[in-house]
């Protein structure tokens, strides 16, 4: 096809000054994840100037506990048991000196050269020269052969060594898991699914979620809305509406009013796919216990998030005096121990 | 693979963006606020709608957007290159900035930034063919303020 001869230099000379322009672009940021807030990833500019901000691993600064808990999902328990009730479940978990333990995540080895310590580290970005760091909630190991873990391999040239995700097994002795048996172990996803909405399709069927500026800005809406009531609503999430993963999804909303009464009122600012259901606790019953909880050990990472039913308490293992101290908290508690018993 | 590391590659071109629709002294601000917005919407972005890439770009978009109303600025007019003849920077750059916003837009998406025409239809929120036409209408534009300037 012949093309008129002034559009193609018009053309060539909008390509070459955009190739040159692109040319002449500093490289781009690498952002910095830091830790999460009950609204998800907070972002951090070092000073503001992404320039001098790195790329880090999330979980090394504690955003394990980003990991949301599936709707329904009972935290697991030791030796594949069937889960416990609550009001045994605290028992369930206490491991003592002398046990059968697995726990599973990473090893990592500082540069420093100290022992060893399995966390779950989770999504390690491996392009950039930044030091990670396991979040607090680690185990040290002992008497582990390193050079025949999966995956050993040194982060970068930060000095740090790191396995992949395996399984440790072995016996809690002196506050440390003496190692027995290493396997690969993938890791759960990251994000899991968050599951089938807990609500039947409406009689008119689901509404659908309109164009993305109007479901955004409802979105918007739906959410401030729910953070100005937190003594009525326990939070909002998105799960499937069916049980394809590739389908439309609704919002789900908890709350400890009246489903119908609040299911009316929020259909008038979310008027698109919308599912309210029951909430045993409110989010500042929630976040009250949570900040409470918190203070009890520095050691635990603990957080309110999706479904927010529960006040999740991530820590190396509950022992006696862990246990203790989390009872009176029991039924607003779903404990993720990094070390559980393995009979 | 997670969300956030799947978004990485795309950085550049969030870069690019951000730069080419804002003050590239906010380009970072701006990219860094789109990751930070995207990964807490990321429970909206739906694979079937478009790539990740294309929403990121969309979200980057509104971001520069939101920053340019923030700060009161004009939409930036490209820095002229450096190495071209003095005469044709300012040429193309006034020539630019004659351009109605939307063809612009269009001229800065898919010629300065490098974006295909699907993703530069995403930014502009608009049809594709729309892309083509407003790339179409701005390059028989420019040509008429170059020549006229000839």
């Amino acid at each position: 096809m012949t093309r008129d001869r002034r559009e193609i230099d018009i053309e060539a000379l909008l390509e070459e000054a955009g190739a040159r322009w692109r040319s002449l672009q500093p490289a781009a940021p690498e952002p910095t994840w830091h830790e999460e807030t009950s609204h998800g990833l907070a972002y951090l500019a070092a000073g503001g100037v992404a320039a001098a901000a790195v790329l880090v691993a999330i979980a090394a600064v504690g955003l394990l506990s980003m990991r949301p808990i599936e709707m329904g999902q009972e935290t697991a328990v030791p030796g594949g048991q069937a889960s416990p009730s609550p009001e045994d479940q605290m028992s369930s978990w206490v491991v003592r000196e002398g046990d059968t333990v697995v726990a599973s995540g990473q090893v990592f080895l500082r540069p420093d050269g100290e022992e060893p310590v399995l966390c779950r580290l989770g999504p390690v970005l491996l392009i950039s020269n930044f030091t990670p760091q396991c979040p607090r909630v680690q185990v040290a190991l002992s008497g582990l052969d390193l050079t025949t873990l999966p995956g050993w391999k040194q982060f970068g040239d930060t000095g740090v060594w790191l396995s992949s995700d395996v399984r440790v097994t072995g016996t809690w002795r002196a506050g440390k898991l003496e190692v027995s048996d290493v396997v690969s172990s993938p890791a759960p996803p990251y994000f899991p699914d968050p599951g089938v909405v807990p609500c039947p399709a409406p009689d008119t069927g689901w509404p659908g979620n309109g164009d993305i500026d109007a479901a955004e800005a409802a979105t918007e809406r739906l959410d401030a809305e729910i953070a100005a009531h937190p003594e009525l609503y326990s939070g909002m999430w998105w799960a499937w509406i069916g049980t394809a993963r590739s389908g439309p999804r609704a919002v789900v909303v908890g709350t400890t009013g009246d489903v119908a009464a609040v299911r009316s009122k929020l259909e008038e600012i979310y008027p698109f796919d919308l599912c309210v259901v029951e909430a045993r606790f409110s989010r500042s019953e929630l976040d009250a216990a949570a900040e409470q909880i918190s203070g009890l050990n520095a050691s635990w990472q603990v957080r309110v998030d999706q479904p927010y039913e529960k006040v999740l308490v991530q820590l190396v293992l509950v022992d006696e005096e862990a246990a203790k101290l989390l009872e009176p908290y029991r039924e607003k508690v779903e404990l993720d121990p990094l070390v559980t018993r393995a009979d | 693979m997670l969300f956030s590391e799947r978004m990485l590659p795309h950085l550049p071109a969030m870069a690019h963006l951000a730069a080419r629709l804002a003050p590239a002294r906010h380009r970072d601000d701006i990219v860094q606020e789109a990751l930070s917005r995207a990964w807490r919407k990321r429970h909206q972005f739906d694979p079937e709608r478009g790539s990740l890439r294309t929403w990121l770009l969309a979200v980057t978009a509104d971001q520069a957007r939101k920053a340019t109303r923030r700060r009161e600025l004009p939409i930036r007019i490209a820095a002229p290159p450096v190495d071209s003849p003095i005469e044709d920077r300012l040429d193309l750059e006034a020539a630019l900035g004659k351009l109605p916003p939307r063809q612009r837009l269009a001229v800065d998406c898919f010629y300065f930034v490098g974006l295909s025409v699907a993703e530069t239809a995403a930014v502009m929120r608009c049809a594709e063919g729309t892309v083509k036409s407003s790339l179409s209408d701005a390059r028989t534009r420019l040509r008429e303020l170059l020549e006229g300037h000839q």
